[in-house]
This record gives structure tokens, C-alpha cells and sequence, in this order.
């Protein structure tokens, strides 16, 4: 079992399935906030999700980018027609990406107001904000991950 | 209130961390031996900066746990705008120095 999920597509499909996983969790997280519907315990349940998401594809992603990224898929992509595939995305991606988790954080611990809370102190806003740049961080470094893969076909071919 | 305390130190030590994986990033990249000896750590430079990101996280908490006893409301809401403001000139700062590294060679 071990065997089959450490192989590079699995690894591939895993980095990216629990990514869309969190961005998903905190786009839904900012419905609940600006609707005020649901529990925190419910806000709180859907942020731990976006972080354990977020935390599972660094950590998957990370593996990958160490042991199969570096001496396979960056030679080629360096070789062929758009080597700043890897110069620009890659490299500003996996930085980037170290954001994410103290972001992810913050988020759940603000997670645990409930609605009348988050109103009296004045941090909804702020709250959907944080959120909102949580899942635009994670759709954007989703842009340089697609660039970077279709660079690395493109290169072989 | 615990929950606000938690929300203040959690947006400083995310900022603390965001600022130093930009400058340990850039400074990485200007400088070859400072990059080595990042990789030295753990085999690669960028897991060195994973572990160091998640250390600063850590440590910058307790150290702004323990020095604000009760953050305001207002204190708070200054802590998460601050974090939002550092997040976007992270992203902006990283990806603009690596368009700028690439097309400057």
C-alpha cells in the first residue's frame, strides 16, 4: 500500500486533492462567516479541516518536490521552452507556500467566536479577509503548481 | 480574554514567520554558501526552511503569549491587519524577486 501511494502520480494527486481540500474548506468558512449561519463549533470544525488540509499537502508536496521534483522533473523542465516554469513558479511556490500554515492557524483560532462575538469585538471583517487570503494563496500557488507541470510536459515533448 | 490573546500572538508570530522565510529566502538566493549551509541542516535548503518557519511560528507565540497579558479588541484587530498586510507583501516580494532574478541574469 505504502508502495503504491509514495509513487509519483499518487504523490501528484495527493499534494493536489488535499490543496483544493483546503482551499474549498475556507471558501466555505467565508460563507459561514458572512452569512452568520452555523455553530463555531461547525466554523471551527471547517477551518481544522482547511489546515490539516493545507498541512497534509505541504508535507505530501514536500516529499515529492524533494525526492522526485529535484533530480527528475527540474532538468527538464530547465531544458526545455520555458525553463522560468521553475525559475519563477517553482521557486516562488514552495516559499509562499510557508505562509500558508501559520495563516491556517490564526484562522482557526479566530474560528472559535462565535457570531455575536465576532461582531461586539469587530473582527468579522478581518476574519474575511485573513480567510479570503488564505484560499487566494492557495489558488494562486494551484496557478504556478499547473505551470510548472505543463511546463514539464511540454519539455519531453 | 484567552481567545483574543491566542488570535493576537497567533497574527504577530505569523508575521514574524512570513518575514523571515522572505528574508531567509532572498538572502539564500543571493548568497551560494548561506543556501549550503541551509541544505547542511537536513540534506535541503528548503526543508531547513520548513522546519525553521514552523520553530519561529512556535517560539514567536509563546514569547507574544507571554508578554501581552489581555490584547484589546483594537489590538487584536491592528494584529490581523497587520498579518494581512504582511501576507500580500510576502507573496508580491518573493514572486517579484524571482521575476527579477530570472530576468536580470
Amino acid at each position: 500500500m505504502l508502495e503504491i501511494l509514495t509513487t509519483k502520480p499518487v504523490l501528484i494527486g495527493l499534494h493536489l486533492g488535499f490543496a483544493i481540500l483546503g482551499i474549498d474548506a475556507f471558501l466555505w468558512l467565508i460563507g459561514e462567516i458572512v452569512s452568520n449561519t452555523g455553530s463555531s463549533s461547525r466554523r471551527l470544525s471547517i477551518g481544522i479541516i482547511g489546515l490539516f488540509s493545507y498541512i497534509l499537502t505541504w508535507i505530501i508536496g514536500g516529499y515529492y518536490y524533494v525526492k522526485f521534483y529535484g533530480p527528475l522533473v527540474k532538468p527538464i523542465i530547465k531544458a526545455g521552452s520555458a525553463p522560468w516554469a521553475h525559475a519563477i513558479a517553482m521557486e516562488a511556490k514552495e516559499h509562499i507556500f510557508l505562509f500558508a500554515i501559520p495563516i491556517a492557524i490564526t484562522i482557526c483560532l479566530l474560528a472559535r467566536l462565535n457570531a455575536d462575538e465576532l461582531e461586539s469585538l469587530g473582527l468579522k471583517k478581518r476574519f474575511i479577509h485573513l480567510t479570503a487570503i488564505s484560499a487566494g494563496l492557495g489558488l494562486s500557488i494551484g496557478v504556478m503548481g499547473f505551470i510548472i507541470s505543463a511546463a514539464a510536459r511540454w519539455g519531453v515533448i | 480574554m484567552n481567545k483574543l490573546k491566542s488570535i493576537y500572538s497567533s497574527a504577530y508570530s505569523s508575521v514574524v514567520t512570513i518575514l523571515a522565510v522572505t528574508v531567509v529566502t532572498i538572502s539564500a538566493e543571493l548568497s551560494v554558501s548561506f543556501k549550503n549551509w541551509l541544505a547542511g541542516f537536513t540534506g535541503h535548503h528548503w526543508v531547513t526552511k520548513s522546519y525553521l518557519s514552523f520553530i519561529v511560528f512556535v517560539l514567536f507565540y509563546i514569547i507574544f503569549s507571554a508578554t501581552k497579558k489581555s490584547p484589546s479588541n483594537r489590538e487584536t484587530q491592528k494584529a490581523l491587519l497587520v498579518l494581512q498586510v504582511f501576507a500580500i507583501l510576502g507573496f508580491v516580494t518573493i514572486l517579484g524577486f524571482y521575476f527579477y532574478e530570472f530576468f536580470a541574469q
